[in-house]
C-alpha cells in the first residue's frame, strides 16, 4: 500500500538531484576571480621614432601616474623643503617598476600586419614628479624597424590585468610621429570591447586568461600608415 | 502524475538556474577558439548576452567611480568642504554597490552555500551584510594597524592584502571541507536509519537537527551550533579579504591627513556591498523556497537528497577555495598594485 508513494517520491527526487547538480555545475563555472577593474590609471604619451629610411625603429613613451597611485607609492619617501619628493628615491622607485614590467614587454605591444614585433632594448629611462603625479619616460627599441608604407603598423599600451587603466593623454598631442615623412599619419582606435568578450575575460581566472586578460579588451590601439596604403 | 512531476522538476531547474546564471554572467561556455583581437566590426556583430552587457557596464561604472573617488579625496584635502564629504560618501556607496554587482569569489561562496544548505531568509541576508561589514573592518584595521601603529609605508600594505587574500582562500577551502564532512556524516546517519527495520518511518526522528519531515530547502527552526559554525565560516572566509579599492582609499586618506574621510568612505562602501550581496542572497533563497513549495513531497528520500546537495555544495566551495589558493601564488602586479 505504500508503493505508489514510493514511486512518486523517487521520481521527483532523481530529477530534483539532476536539477541541483546542474545548478551546482553552473555555480562552479562562476568567475573565480573578480575582474580587476582599474584601481589606478596612467596617462600615456607616445612619440613614434622614424629612422632616416622612414622606418619606425623605436617608441618613446611617457607615463603619468594618477595622484592616488603617486601618493600611495611615495609614502615614506624623503621630501625636500618644497615638499617635492627626493629625486633619487623617485628614480629608485621607477627603476624598480622598469625592472618589473620588463617581463611584461613594458606593457607595450607592437604589431606589423598582425605579427608581434620584439622589443630588443630600452634606453633613456627618466623619471620625475610633477603636479602630484609621478612621471616615467623610456624609449623602446624594436628588434626590426618597421616600414609603415608596406605593413599595417599598430601599437597598444595596456596592463593585461586591467588593474591600471592606460589611455593616451587627453587634449591631443598624445601621439607624435617624429621624423616621419609627410605622407605618414596615425589613427587612435578607442577601445570598443565586445561585451561578450568582456564577460568571457571576466569569467576566466588569472591563470586561465593566457596573459592577455581584460586589459587587452580595454586597450586603445594606434595604427600608423605611410604613403598610399589605406 | 508523471507529467506534473516533470513539470515541477523543470520549474525547479528554472528557479535554480536564475540565481546561478546571474553569477555565471552568461559566459559559462568558452568559445571554441580564442579570439586574439576584437575588432570594432566584431564588437558590433551579433547580439551580446544580457549579462555580458551588464558586466561590461558594471566594469565601466567601477572605473568611473574610482576616478571620482580620487578626485573627491583631493578636493576634501584642499578645500575640506562638507559637500565634498557627502560626495565622497555617496560615491563610495555606489562604488560598493557596483563592486558587489560584479563577479567575485565571495559571492560565489555565499551563493553556493545558500543554494545548497538550509538557511532562513533573514539569516542569509544577515550573512551577506556581516561579510560586507567584516570586509570593511578588516580594511580599516589593516591599514591603520600597519601604517599608523606599525609604521609601514602605504605601498607595503599591498603585500598584507595579498596575505589576507591567501588566508581567505585557505579558509574557503577549509569551510568547503567542513561542509563536505558534515554532510557526509548526516548522510551516513540517514542511510543507517533508513536501513534499520525498527525505524520504518525515519521522519519521526528529530534528534540530529534533521527531521524526516523537513524538505531540504525548508529553513531550520533554530540555528544549531553547527549551523552557526558554518555561517561564521562563510562570513569570515569571505570577509577577511579586504577590497583593494578600500585599502587604497584608506591609505591615501591617511596620507592626506583626513583619516575620517577614509573611514567614512569604507563604511559607505561596505553598506553598498552589503545591500547588493543581500539582494543576491534574497534572490537565491526565495528561488529555492519557491522550488521547495513546488516539490512538496514527503519522503525520507528528500532528506537524503538534501544531504547529497549539501555535500555537493561543500565540494564546490572546497574546489573553489583550493583553486583560488593555488592560483594566489602567482606574481604580484608589476607596478606594485
Amino acid at each position: 500500500m505504500d508503493k505508489p508513494s514510493t514511486v512518486r517520491g523517487r521520481l521527483p527526487l532523481r530529477r530534483w538531484l539532476n536539477t541541483l547538480l546542474a545548478a551546482i555545475a553552473v555555480l562552479a563555472a562562476t568567475p573565480h576571480d573578480a575582474p580587476a577593474h582599474p584601481h589606478a590609471w596612467i596617462d600615456v604619451k607616445v612619440k613614434v621614432l622614424f629612422d632616416d629610411k622612414g622606418r619606425i625603429f623605436a617608441l618613446e613613451e611617457t607615463w603619468l601616474f594618477d595622484p592616488l597611485y603617486t601618493a600611495f607609492s611615495l609614502d615614506g619617501v624623503k621630501r625636500g623643503k618644497d615638499g617635492a619628493p627626493d629625486q633619487q628615491a623617485v628614480d629608485a622607485l621607477m627603476r624598480e617598476n622598469m625592472k618589473n614590467i620588463k617581463e611584461y614587454n613594458y606593457l607595450t605591444e607592437v604589431e606589423a600586419n598582425g605579427v608581434k614585433t620584439r622589443i630588443s632594448g630600452v634606453r633613456d629611462i627618466g623619471s620625475g614628479h610633477e603636479n602630484k603625479r609621478l612621471r616615467l619616460t623610456f624609449t623602446l627599441l624594436l628588434e626590426t624597424p618597421l616600414d609603415a608604407a608596406r605593413a599595417a603598423v599598430q601599437y597598444a599600451v595596456f596592463d593585461p590585468a586591467y588593474y591600471i587603466e592606460m589611455l593616451h593623454a587627453e587634449g591631443g598631442g598624445a601621439v607624435e610621429l617624429s621624423g616621419a615623412g609627410p605622407d605618414c599619419r596615425f589613427r587612435l582606435i578607442p577601445p570598443n570591447p565586445s561585451p561578450d568578450a568582456v564577460g568571457l575575460a571576466a569569467a576566466l581566472d588569472r591563470t586561465q586568461s593566457g596573459g592577455d586578460g581584460l586589459g587587452k579588451l580595454f586597450a586603445e590601439r594606434v595604427s600608423i600608415r605611410c604613403g598610399a596604403a589605406p | 502524475m508523471r507529467r506534473s512531476t516533470v513539470r515541477h522538476a523543470l520549474l525547479a531547474l528554472l528557479l535554480f538556474a536564475i540565481p546561478a546564471l546571474c553569477l555565471a554572467q552568461g559566459s559559462a561556455e568558452p568559445p571554441a577558439s580564442p579570439r586574439p583581437v576584437v575588432t570594432a566590426a566584431e564588437a558590433q556583430a551579433g547580439q551580446p548576452g544580457f549579462f555580458a552587457r551588464a558586466l561590461a557596464a558594471v566594469i565601466g561604472q567601477q572605473r568611473q567611480f574610482h576616478r571620482k573617488l580620487a578626485a573627491t579625496l583631493e578636493t576634501i584635502r584642499t578645500e575640506g568642504t562638507a559637500a565634498a564629504g557627502w560626495t565622497l560618501i555617496l560615491t563610495s556607496f555606489l562604488y560598493g554597490v557596483f563592486h558587489a554587482a560584479g563577479p567575485g569569489h565571495g559571492k560565489a561562496v555565499l551563493t553556493a552555500y545558500l543554494a545548497t544548505h538550509r538557511e532562513r531568509l533573514l539569516r542569509g541576508i544577515l550573512m551577506a551584510a556581516a561579510a560586507a561589514a567584516v570586509q570593511g573592518m578588516v580594511a580599516i584595521l589593516l591599514v591603520f594597524g600597519l601604517t599608523l601603529l606599525a609604521g609601514w609605508a602605504a605601498r607595503d600594505t599591498q603585500s598584507a592584502v595579498r596575505w589576507a587574500e591567501q588566508l581567505s582562500f585557505a579558509l574557503v577551502a577549509a569551510l568547503g571541507g567542513y561542509l563536505v564532512w558534515r554532510a557526509a556524516g548526516g548522510l551516513r546517519r540517514l542511510l543507517t536509519r533508513m536501513r534499520a527495520p525498527a525505524h520504518a518511518h525515519a521522519h519521526d526522528d528529530c534528534g540530529h537537527g534533521h527531521c524526516g519531515h523537513d524538505h531540504f530547502p525548508a529553513p531550520g527552526r533554530v540555528a544549531s551550533a553547527r549551523d552557526l559554525k558554518a555561517m561564521a565560516g562563510v562570513v569570515l572566509s569571505v570577509g577577511i579579504r579586504p577590497c583593494s579599492g578600500a585599502v587604497l582609499v584608506l591609505a591615501v586618506a591617511n596620507l592626506f591627513e583626513i583619516p575620517w574621510a577614509g573611514i567614512a568612505a569604507v563604511c559607505a562602501m561596505s553598506l553598498g556591498t552589503a545591500l547588493a550581496v543581500a539582494t543576491l542572497a534574497l534572490l537565491v533563497l526565495s528561488a529555492k523556497q519557491l522550488a521547495a513549495t513546488l516539490i512538496a513531497t514527503d519522503s525520507p528520500g528528500v532528506a537524503v537528497a538534501g544531504q547529497l546537495v549539501a555535500l555537493a555544495g561543500g565540494a564546490v566551495i572546497l574546489a573553489l577555495g583550493a583553486t583560488l589558493f593555488a592560483g594566489s601564488f602567482g606574481p604580484a602586479h608589476p607596478l606594485g598594485m
